[in-house]
Protein backbone atom coordinates (compact mmCIF):
# COMPACT_ATOMS: atom_id res chain seq x y z
CA UNK A 1 0.00 0.00 0.00
CA UNK A 2 2.89 2.19 0.83
CA UNK A 3 4.78 1.92 -2.28
CA UNK A 4 0.94 2.56 -4.50
CA UNK A 5 1.07 5.80 -2.40
CA UNK A 6 4.57 6.34 -3.82
CA UNK A 7 4.11 5.78 -6.92
CA UNK A 8 0.76 8.30 -7.01
CA UNK A 9 2.88 10.82 -4.90
CA UNK A 10 5.56 10.10 -7.33
CA UNK A 11 3.70 11.17 -10.54
CA UNK A 12 1.47 14.05 -9.01
CA UNK A 13 4.98 15.65 -8.60
CA UNK A 14 5.84 14.51 -11.95
CA UNK A 15 2.83 16.14 -13.29
CA UNK A 16 2.66 19.34 -11.18
CA UNK A 17 6.21 20.27 -11.46
CA UNK A 18 6.44 19.54 -15.13
CA UNK A 19 5.24 23.17 -15.93
CA UNK A 20 7.17 26.19 -15.22
CA UNK A 21 8.06 29.14 -17.56
CA UNK A 22 9.88 27.83 -19.97
CA UNK A 23 7.69 25.01 -20.95
CA UNK A 24 4.86 27.16 -20.40
CA UNK A 25 6.49 30.12 -22.47
CA UNK A 26 7.72 28.12 -25.35
CA UNK A 27 4.75 25.99 -26.10
CA UNK A 28 3.03 29.22 -26.12
CA UNK A 29 5.07 30.73 -28.42
CA UNK A 30 5.00 27.77 -30.56
CA UNK A 31 1.10 27.13 -30.65
CA UNK A 32 1.01 31.25 -31.52
CA UNK A 33 2.85 31.20 -34.45
CA UNK A 34 3.20 27.36 -36.05
CA UNK A 35 -0.65 25.99 -34.60
CA UNK A 36 -0.28 22.40 -33.67
CA UNK A 37 3.06 21.94 -36.10
CA UNK A 38 5.84 22.14 -32.78
CA UNK A 39 3.67 19.10 -30.88
CA UNK A 40 6.44 16.44 -31.91
CA UNK A 41 9.25 19.23 -29.96
CA UNK A 42 7.26 18.42 -27.35
CA UNK A 43 7.05 15.10 -26.85
CA UNK A 44 10.74 14.82 -27.62
CA UNK A 45 11.67 16.68 -25.09
CA UNK A 46 9.05 14.74 -22.50
CA UNK A 47 10.69 11.38 -23.79
CA UNK A 48 14.56 12.58 -23.32
CA UNK A 49 13.64 14.04 -20.05
CA UNK A 50 11.89 10.81 -18.68
CA UNK A 51 14.46 8.66 -19.64
CA UNK A 52 17.46 11.56 -18.01
CA UNK A 53 14.96 11.46 -14.69
CA UNK A 54 14.69 7.39 -14.55
CA UNK A 55 18.49 6.99 -15.47
CA UNK A 56 19.50 9.97 -12.37
CA UNK A 57 17.34 7.72 -9.85
CA UNK A 58 18.44 4.43 -10.82
CA UNK A 59 22.24 5.55 -10.52
CA UNK A 60 21.11 7.06 -6.87
CA UNK A 61 18.96 3.93 -5.56
CA UNK A 62 21.83 1.71 -6.49
CA UNK A 63 24.73 3.00 -6.02
CA UNK A 64 23.96 5.85 -3.89
CA UNK A 65 25.58 8.53 -5.36
CA UNK A 66 24.03 11.66 -6.79
CA UNK A 67 25.11 12.88 -9.93
CA UNK A 68 27.65 15.63 -9.58
CA UNK A 69 29.23 13.47 -6.88
CA UNK A 70 29.37 10.38 -9.08
CA UNK A 71 31.06 12.69 -12.12
CA UNK A 72 33.21 14.34 -9.88
CA UNK A 73 34.72 10.56 -8.10
CA UNK A 74 34.58 9.11 -11.88
CA UNK A 75 35.82 11.92 -14.32
CA UNK A 76 37.69 14.23 -11.37
CA UNK A 77 37.75 17.71 -10.53
CA UNK A 78 39.44 18.99 -13.28
CA UNK A 79 36.39 17.67 -15.63
CA UNK A 80 33.93 17.86 -13.51
CA UNK A 81 34.23 21.94 -13.45
CA UNK A 82 32.39 22.01 -17.26
CA UNK A 83 29.44 20.16 -16.44
CA UNK A 84 29.38 22.25 -13.23
CA UNK A 85 29.66 25.58 -15.08
CA UNK A 86 27.20 24.86 -17.86
CA UNK A 87 24.68 23.44 -15.32
CA UNK A 88 25.49 26.16 -13.32
CA UNK A 89 24.96 28.78 -15.32
CA UNK A 90 22.14 27.48 -17.39
CA UNK A 91 20.44 26.72 -14.06
CA UNK A 92 20.91 30.20 -13.19
CA UNK A 93 19.27 31.76 -15.52
CA UNK A 94 16.58 29.46 -15.65
CA UNK A 95 16.25 30.31 -12.04
CA UNK A 96 16.22 34.03 -13.20
CA UNK A 97 13.40 33.00 -15.56
CA UNK A 98 11.12 31.52 -13.07
CA UNK A 99 11.35 34.65 -10.68
CA UNK A 100 10.51 36.63 -13.06
CA UNK A 101 7.18 34.68 -13.89
CA UNK A 102 6.03 34.80 -10.24
CA UNK A 103 6.61 38.26 -10.56
CA UNK A 104 4.41 38.26 -13.39
CA UNK A 105 2.10 36.73 -11.94
CA UNK A 106 1.97 39.65 -8.60
CA UNK A 107 1.85 42.42 -11.79
CA UNK A 108 -1.00 40.52 -13.18
CA UNK A 109 -3.01 39.74 -9.94
CA UNK A 110 -2.03 43.63 -7.94
CA UNK A 111 -1.14 45.79 -11.04
CA UNK A 112 2.46 46.86 -9.62
CA UNK A 113 4.69 46.05 -12.08
CA UNK A 114 6.86 42.61 -11.66
CA UNK A 115 10.08 44.50 -11.19
CA UNK A 116 8.83 45.67 -7.50
CA UNK A 117 7.93 42.24 -7.11
CA UNK A 118 11.32 40.86 -7.47
CA UNK A 119 13.49 41.12 -4.09
CA UNK A 120 10.17 40.06 -2.19
CA UNK A 121 9.58 37.05 -4.29
CA UNK A 122 13.59 35.93 -3.83
CA UNK A 123 13.22 36.14 -0.27
CA UNK A 124 10.20 34.33 0.09
CA UNK A 125 11.66 31.45 -1.59
CA UNK A 126 14.80 31.89 0.47
CA UNK A 127 12.84 31.68 3.73
CA UNK A 128 10.40 28.40 2.23
CA UNK A 129 13.97 26.35 1.55
CA UNK A 130 15.92 28.42 5.12
CA UNK A 131 13.04 27.09 7.55
CA UNK A 132 11.66 24.30 5.55
CA UNK A 133 12.80 20.67 4.83
CA UNK A 134 13.05 18.55 1.52
CA UNK A 135 9.36 16.31 1.80
CA UNK A 136 7.60 20.23 2.18
CA UNK A 137 9.30 22.14 -0.98
CA UNK A 138 9.49 18.43 -3.37
CA UNK A 139 5.16 17.43 -3.00
CA UNK A 140 4.13 20.77 -1.35
CA UNK A 141 4.58 22.72 -4.26
CA UNK A 142 3.67 19.65 -6.60
CA UNK A 143 0.56 19.11 -4.84
CA UNK A 144 -0.55 23.03 -5.63
CA UNK A 145 0.98 22.66 -9.16
CA UNK A 146 -1.61 20.63 -9.77
CA UNK A 147 -3.60 23.92 -10.38
CA UNK A 148 -1.69 23.72 -14.16
CA UNK A 149 -4.21 20.67 -15.14
CA UNK A 150 -6.28 23.83 -15.82
CA UNK A 151 -4.42 23.62 -19.20
CA UNK A 152 -6.12 20.46 -20.13
CA UNK A 153 -9.73 21.54 -18.98
CA UNK A 154 -9.01 24.22 -21.16
CA UNK A 155 -7.55 22.45 -24.14
CA UNK A 156 -10.64 20.00 -24.09
CA UNK A 157 -13.27 23.25 -24.00
CA UNK A 158 -11.68 24.46 -26.99
CA UNK A 159 -12.19 21.47 -29.14
CA UNK A 160 -9.26 20.92 -30.90
CA UNK A 161 -9.32 18.69 -34.17
CA UNK A 162 -7.85 15.46 -32.83
CA UNK A 163 -6.37 14.54 -36.07
CA UNK A 164 -4.65 17.70 -36.42
CA UNK A 165 -2.95 17.43 -32.64
CA UNK A 166 -2.07 13.59 -33.73
CA UNK A 167 -0.45 15.36 -37.30
CA UNK A 168 1.76 17.57 -35.14
CA UNK A 169 3.19 14.57 -33.38
CA UNK A 170 5.17 14.06 -36.65
CA UNK A 171 7.99 16.25 -37.18
CA UNK A 172 7.64 18.23 -40.78
CA UNK A 173 9.12 21.45 -42.57
CA UNK A 174 8.02 24.56 -40.85
CA UNK A 175 5.05 26.16 -43.13
CA UNK A 176 7.03 29.48 -42.66
CA UNK A 177 10.06 31.26 -41.06
CA UNK A 178 11.98 28.31 -40.85
CA UNK A 179 14.91 29.90 -38.80
CA UNK A 180 11.82 30.94 -36.30
CA UNK A 181 10.63 27.34 -36.32
CA UNK A 182 13.96 25.53 -35.16
CA UNK A 183 14.76 27.86 -32.54
CA UNK A 184 11.39 27.20 -31.10
CA UNK A 185 11.99 23.69 -31.30
CA UNK A 186 14.89 23.35 -29.87
CA UNK A 187 13.72 25.86 -27.50
CA UNK A 188 10.92 23.39 -26.20
CA UNK A 189 13.40 20.30 -25.89
CA UNK A 190 15.76 22.90 -23.76
CA UNK A 191 12.40 23.53 -21.63
CA UNK A 192 11.61 19.88 -21.56
CA UNK A 193 14.95 18.63 -20.47
CA UNK A 194 16.24 21.13 -18.19
CA UNK A 195 19.28 19.57 -15.86
CA UNK A 196 17.80 21.09 -13.03
CA UNK A 197 14.96 18.36 -13.21
CA UNK A 198 17.44 15.30 -13.31
CA UNK A 199 19.93 16.76 -10.76
CA UNK A 200 17.30 17.96 -8.58
CA UNK A 201 15.51 14.03 -8.81
CA UNK A 202 18.99 12.60 -8.15
CA UNK A 203 19.67 14.22 -5.49
CA UNK A 204 15.98 13.76 -3.89
CA UNK A 205 16.40 10.17 -4.17
CA UNK A 206 19.56 10.44 -2.25
CA UNK A 207 17.83 12.71 0.40
CA UNK A 208 14.64 10.36 0.59
CA UNK A 209 17.22 7.33 0.99
CA UNK A 210 16.29 5.18 -1.99
CA UNK A 211 17.79 1.38 -2.52
CA UNK A 212 17.94 -0.72 -5.17
CA UNK A 213 13.96 -1.52 -3.89
CA UNK A 214 12.94 1.85 -5.11
CA UNK A 215 13.47 1.04 -8.98
CA UNK A 216 10.08 0.06 -10.16
CA UNK A 217 8.58 2.90 -8.34
CA UNK A 218 11.73 5.16 -10.09
CA UNK A 219 10.83 3.44 -13.60
CA UNK A 220 7.03 4.11 -13.58
CA UNK A 221 6.91 7.42 -11.65
CA UNK A 222 9.59 9.03 -14.12
CA UNK A 223 7.83 7.51 -17.14
CA UNK A 224 4.13 8.64 -16.17
CA UNK A 225 5.33 11.31 -14.09
CA UNK A 226 6.90 13.01 -17.09
CA UNK A 227 4.39 11.96 -19.55
CA UNK A 228 1.62 13.51 -17.92
CA UNK A 229 3.57 16.51 -17.16
CA UNK A 230 4.45 16.77 -20.68
CA UNK A 231 0.53 16.40 -21.71
CA UNK A 232 0.47 19.91 -19.85
CA UNK A 233 2.91 21.04 -22.11
CA UNK A 234 0.73 20.00 -25.13
CA UNK A 235 -2.40 21.40 -24.02
CA UNK A 236 -0.94 24.81 -23.57
CA UNK A 237 0.60 24.83 -27.31
CA UNK A 238 -3.23 23.53 -28.00
CA UNK A 239 -4.41 26.35 -25.91
CA UNK A 240 -2.55 28.85 -27.66
CA UNK A 241 -2.74 27.48 -31.39
CA UNK A 242 -6.21 28.05 -31.10
CA UNK A 243 -6.65 31.02 -28.92
CA UNK A 244 -3.96 32.93 -30.83
CA UNK A 245 -3.06 31.62 -33.68
CA UNK A 246 -6.25 31.85 -35.86
CA UNK A 247 -6.04 35.33 -35.06
CA UNK A 248 -2.18 36.34 -36.14
CA UNK A 249 -1.16 37.00 -32.41
CA UNK A 250 2.23 35.97 -32.15
CA UNK A 251 3.28 35.96 -28.49
CA UNK A 252 6.01 39.08 -27.66
CA UNK A 253 4.96 39.59 -24.34
CA UNK A 254 4.14 37.71 -20.88
CA UNK A 255 1.11 39.56 -20.85
CA UNK A 256 -0.51 38.20 -24.27
CA UNK A 257 -0.55 34.68 -22.86
CA UNK A 258 -3.54 34.68 -19.69
CA UNK A 259 -5.55 34.61 -22.57
CA UNK A 260 -4.69 30.91 -23.53
CA UNK A 261 -7.11 30.22 -20.00
CA UNK A 262 -9.51 33.59 -20.13
CA UNK A 263 -10.76 32.57 -23.90
CA UNK A 264 -12.21 29.25 -22.81
CA UNK A 265 -13.13 29.40 -19.19
CA UNK A 266 -13.50 33.71 -18.79
CA UNK A 267 -12.95 35.43 -15.74
CA UNK A 268 -12.24 31.93 -13.16
CA UNK A 269 -9.25 31.24 -16.72
CA UNK A 270 -7.59 34.22 -15.87
CA UNK A 271 -7.52 33.75 -12.28
CA UNK A 272 -6.43 30.11 -12.46
CA UNK A 273 -3.75 31.23 -15.35
CA UNK A 274 -2.17 33.49 -12.43
CA UNK A 275 -2.53 30.97 -10.29
CA UNK A 276 -0.95 28.23 -12.01
CA UNK A 277 2.03 30.63 -13.21
CA UNK A 278 2.42 31.32 -10.04
CA UNK A 279 2.52 28.21 -8.39
CA UNK A 280 4.32 26.31 -11.09
CA UNK A 281 7.12 29.18 -11.39
CA UNK A 282 7.43 29.38 -7.60
CA UNK A 283 7.73 25.57 -7.46
CA UNK A 284 9.98 25.64 -10.16
CA UNK A 285 12.40 28.25 -8.21
CA UNK A 286 12.90 26.48 -4.96
CA UNK A 287 13.55 23.69 -6.99
CA UNK A 288 16.49 25.28 -9.00
CA UNK A 289 17.82 27.49 -5.91
CA UNK A 290 17.89 23.90 -4.34
CA UNK A 291 19.50 22.30 -7.10
CA UNK A 292 22.22 25.12 -7.18
CA UNK A 293 23.25 24.03 -3.98
CA UNK A 294 22.97 20.52 -4.57
CA UNK A 295 25.13 20.96 -7.29
CA UNK A 296 28.09 22.80 -6.07
CA UNK A 297 28.39 21.24 -2.78
CA UNK A 298 27.44 17.75 -4.21
CA UNK A 299 30.52 18.29 -6.57
CA UNK A 300 33.17 19.85 -4.14
CA UNK A 301 32.28 17.57 -1.16
CA UNK A 302 30.57 19.84 1.35
CA UNK A 303 27.77 18.47 3.56
CA UNK A 304 24.65 19.33 1.83
CA UNK A 305 20.83 18.36 2.05
CA UNK A 306 17.65 20.10 2.93
CA UNK A 307 17.04 18.34 5.42
CA UNK A 308 19.85 19.45 7.48
CA UNK A 309 19.46 22.55 9.94
CA UNK A 310 21.44 25.30 7.42
CA UNK A 311 23.81 26.06 10.23
CA UNK A 312 24.89 21.89 9.82
CA UNK A 313 25.42 22.28 6.24
CA UNK A 314 26.49 26.14 5.77
CA UNK A 315 28.52 26.35 2.56
CA UNK A 316 25.06 24.28 0.54
CA UNK A 317 23.05 26.77 2.31
CA UNK A 318 25.32 29.82 1.67
CA UNK A 319 25.26 28.60 -2.70
CA UNK A 320 21.28 29.03 -2.88
CA UNK A 321 21.67 32.42 -0.42
CA UNK A 322 23.64 33.92 -2.81
CA UNK A 323 22.13 33.05 -6.24
CA UNK A 324 18.62 33.63 -5.69
CA UNK A 325 19.28 37.55 -4.67
CA UNK A 326 21.60 37.80 -7.82
CA UNK A 327 18.73 35.86 -10.21
CA UNK A 328 16.21 38.41 -8.66
CA UNK A 329 18.25 41.28 -9.54
CA UNK A 330 18.23 40.24 -13.52
CA UNK A 331 14.49 40.39 -12.97
CA UNK A 332 14.15 44.27 -10.94
CA UNK A 333 16.96 45.82 -13.55
CA UNK A 334 14.19 45.44 -15.99
CA UNK A 335 15.43 42.29 -18.20
CA UNK A 336 12.33 41.31 -20.39
CA UNK A 337 11.33 37.49 -18.83
CA UNK A 338 10.02 36.58 -21.73
CA UNK A 339 13.08 37.00 -23.44
CA UNK A 340 15.17 35.93 -21.22
CA UNK A 341 12.95 32.84 -20.68
CA UNK A 342 13.17 31.89 -24.42
CA UNK A 343 17.11 32.53 -25.09
CA UNK A 344 17.79 30.25 -21.28
CA UNK A 345 15.69 27.53 -22.79
CA UNK A 346 17.91 27.67 -25.85
CA UNK A 347 21.20 27.59 -24.28
CA UNK A 348 19.67 24.88 -22.47
CA UNK A 349 19.38 22.77 -25.05
CA UNK A 350 23.52 24.22 -26.40
CA UNK A 351 24.76 22.45 -23.28
CA UNK A 352 22.75 19.45 -23.51
CA UNK A 353 26.09 17.53 -24.49
CA UNK A 354 27.96 18.40 -21.66
CA UNK A 355 25.34 17.61 -18.73
CA UNK A 356 23.91 14.24 -20.51
CA UNK A 357 27.32 12.76 -21.64
CA UNK A 358 29.25 12.19 -18.98
CA UNK A 359 25.61 11.01 -17.15
CA UNK A 360 25.63 8.11 -20.06
CA UNK A 361 29.23 7.50 -18.95
CA UNK A 362 28.26 6.82 -15.69
CA UNK A 363 24.88 4.74 -16.36
CA UNK A 364 27.10 2.48 -18.78
CA UNK A 365 29.94 1.51 -15.95
CA UNK A 366 29.11 -1.59 -13.79
CA UNK A 367 31.38 0.39 -10.86
CA UNK A 368 28.21 2.13 -10.35
CA UNK A 369 25.50 0.30 -11.60
CA UNK A 370 25.93 -3.67 -10.91
CA UNK A 371 23.85 -4.87 -13.31
CA UNK A 372 21.54 -2.16 -13.62
CA UNK A 373 23.19 -0.66 -16.70
CA UNK A 374 21.72 1.73 -19.34
CA UNK A 375 20.15 -0.73 -22.46
CA UNK A 376 20.78 0.47 -25.72
CA UNK A 377 17.74 2.19 -26.38
CA UNK A 378 18.11 4.94 -23.46
CA UNK A 379 21.41 5.63 -24.59
CA UNK A 380 20.64 6.17 -28.17
CA UNK A 381 17.29 7.94 -27.70
CA UNK A 382 19.01 10.51 -24.63
CA UNK A 383 22.17 10.94 -26.68
CA UNK A 384 20.42 11.35 -30.18
CA UNK A 385 18.11 13.84 -28.83
CA UNK A 386 20.96 15.85 -27.03
CA UNK A 387 23.51 15.86 -29.88
CA UNK A 388 20.36 17.06 -32.39
CA UNK A 389 19.05 19.21 -30.10
CA UNK A 390 23.11 20.96 -29.36
CA UNK A 391 23.38 20.92 -32.96
CA UNK A 392 20.34 22.16 -34.23
CA UNK A 393 20.42 25.06 -31.39
CA UNK A 394 23.69 26.30 -32.47
CA UNK A 395 22.68 26.69 -36.16
CA UNK A 396 19.42 28.36 -35.23
CA UNK A 397 20.65 30.74 -31.93
CA UNK A 398 22.73 33.24 -33.97
CA UNK A 399 20.00 32.81 -37.02
CA UNK A 400 17.35 33.95 -34.75
CA UNK A 401 19.66 36.49 -33.19
CA UNK A 402 20.71 38.24 -36.42
CA UNK A 403 19.62 36.95 -39.21
CA UNK A 404 16.41 35.65 -40.86
CA UNK B 1 50.31 19.96 -36.45
CA UNK B 2 47.37 22.51 -35.89
CA UNK B 3 48.55 24.39 -32.03
CA UNK B 4 44.92 24.87 -30.39
CA UNK B 5 45.72 28.99 -30.29
CA UNK B 6 45.21 28.23 -34.40
CA UNK B 7 42.21 26.41 -33.78
CA UNK B 8 40.69 28.89 -31.63
CA UNK B 9 41.00 31.87 -33.88
CA UNK B 10 39.94 29.71 -36.80
CA UNK B 11 36.39 29.27 -34.89
CA UNK B 12 36.22 32.25 -33.65
CA UNK B 13 36.73 34.23 -37.59
CA UNK B 14 34.44 31.37 -38.92
CA UNK B 15 31.74 32.36 -36.06
CA UNK B 16 31.69 35.78 -36.98
CA UNK B 17 31.75 35.04 -40.69
CA UNK B 18 28.76 32.66 -39.90
CA UNK B 19 27.05 35.35 -37.80
CA UNK B 20 27.78 38.60 -39.99
CA UNK B 21 26.62 36.65 -42.97
CA UNK B 22 23.39 36.32 -41.61
CA UNK B 23 22.47 39.54 -40.71
CA UNK B 24 18.79 40.88 -41.66
CA UNK B 25 17.81 42.24 -44.82
CA UNK B 26 15.63 45.43 -44.60
CA UNK B 27 13.32 43.91 -46.33
CA UNK B 28 12.92 40.77 -43.78
CA UNK B 29 13.54 43.66 -40.91
CA UNK B 30 10.06 45.12 -42.73
CA UNK B 31 8.19 42.09 -42.84
CA UNK B 32 8.71 41.43 -39.38
CA UNK B 33 7.88 44.40 -38.41
CA UNK B 34 4.79 44.19 -40.60
CA UNK B 35 3.55 41.04 -38.90
CA UNK B 36 4.37 42.63 -35.05
CA UNK B 37 2.63 45.54 -36.12
CA UNK B 38 -0.83 42.90 -37.11
CA UNK B 39 0.08 41.25 -33.93
CA UNK B 40 -0.45 43.97 -31.37
CA UNK B 41 -3.35 44.77 -33.46
CA UNK B 42 -4.78 41.50 -33.16
CA UNK B 43 -4.43 41.55 -29.55
CA UNK B 44 -6.04 44.97 -28.82
CA UNK B 45 -8.90 42.86 -30.74
CA UNK B 46 -8.79 40.11 -28.56
CA UNK B 47 -8.80 42.39 -24.95
CA UNK B 48 -11.67 44.40 -26.74
CA UNK B 49 -13.60 40.67 -26.95
CA UNK B 50 -12.80 39.68 -23.67
CA UNK B 51 -13.30 42.41 -22.15
CA UNK B 52 -17.15 43.15 -22.98
CA UNK B 53 -17.36 39.33 -21.81
CA UNK B 54 -16.11 40.72 -18.40
CA UNK B 55 -13.56 37.59 -18.67
CA UNK B 56 -10.81 40.15 -17.09
CA UNK B 57 -9.99 42.31 -14.39
CA UNK B 58 -9.50 45.79 -14.99
CA UNK B 59 -5.64 46.18 -13.76
CA UNK B 60 -5.38 43.40 -16.53
CA UNK B 61 -6.78 44.96 -19.00
CA UNK B 62 -4.57 48.20 -18.08
CA UNK B 63 -1.54 46.24 -18.06
CA UNK B 64 -2.48 44.51 -21.74
CA UNK B 65 -3.23 47.85 -23.25
CA UNK B 66 0.15 49.61 -22.13
CA UNK B 67 2.06 46.43 -23.90
CA UNK B 68 -0.12 47.00 -26.64
CA UNK B 69 0.83 50.97 -27.32
CA UNK B 70 4.55 49.81 -26.31
CA UNK B 71 4.56 46.93 -28.70
CA UNK B 72 2.95 48.86 -31.79
CA UNK B 73 5.26 52.09 -30.99
CA UNK B 74 8.32 49.66 -31.18
CA UNK B 75 7.32 47.82 -34.21
CA UNK B 76 6.31 51.02 -36.03
CA UNK B 77 9.78 52.73 -35.49
CA UNK B 78 11.17 49.61 -36.43
CA UNK B 79 9.14 49.86 -40.00
CA UNK B 80 10.15 53.20 -40.47
CA UNK B 81 13.86 52.25 -40.02
CA UNK B 82 13.84 49.73 -42.39
CA UNK B 83 11.53 51.56 -45.08
CA UNK B 84 14.29 54.29 -44.05
CA UNK B 85 16.88 54.65 -47.51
Amino acid sequence: MSKLLEIALGIVTGIGGFLEAGSLATAAQAGSEFGFQLIWAIALGTVCIAFLVEMAGRLAAVSRHTLPDAMRERFGIAFFLLPLAAVGVVSFLVLASEIGGVTLALEFSTGVSHRWWAIPSAFAIWLLLWKGNFGLIEKGTSMLGLVTLAFIVAAFKLHPASAEVVAGLVPRAPSHDPAKYWFTAVSIVGASVSPYLFYFYSAGAVEDQWDEGYLTINRITAGFGMTFGGMVAVAALICAALVLYPGGIQVDRYEQIPFLLSSPLARAGFWLFVGALFIACFGAALEIALELGYLVAQGLGWRWGENLRPRDAARFALVYTVALPLAALVIAAGIDPLKLTIMSMALTALSLPVTVVPLLVLMNDPQYLNEHTNGWVSNAAVLAVSVIACLVALVALPLQLFGS
Amino acid sequence: MLRRADLLVGLTISGLAFVLGCTKSPEAKAKEAKATLASWEATNKLLDEQRARGALPDQYVRQVIRAVEEGRAQATAELRQASAP
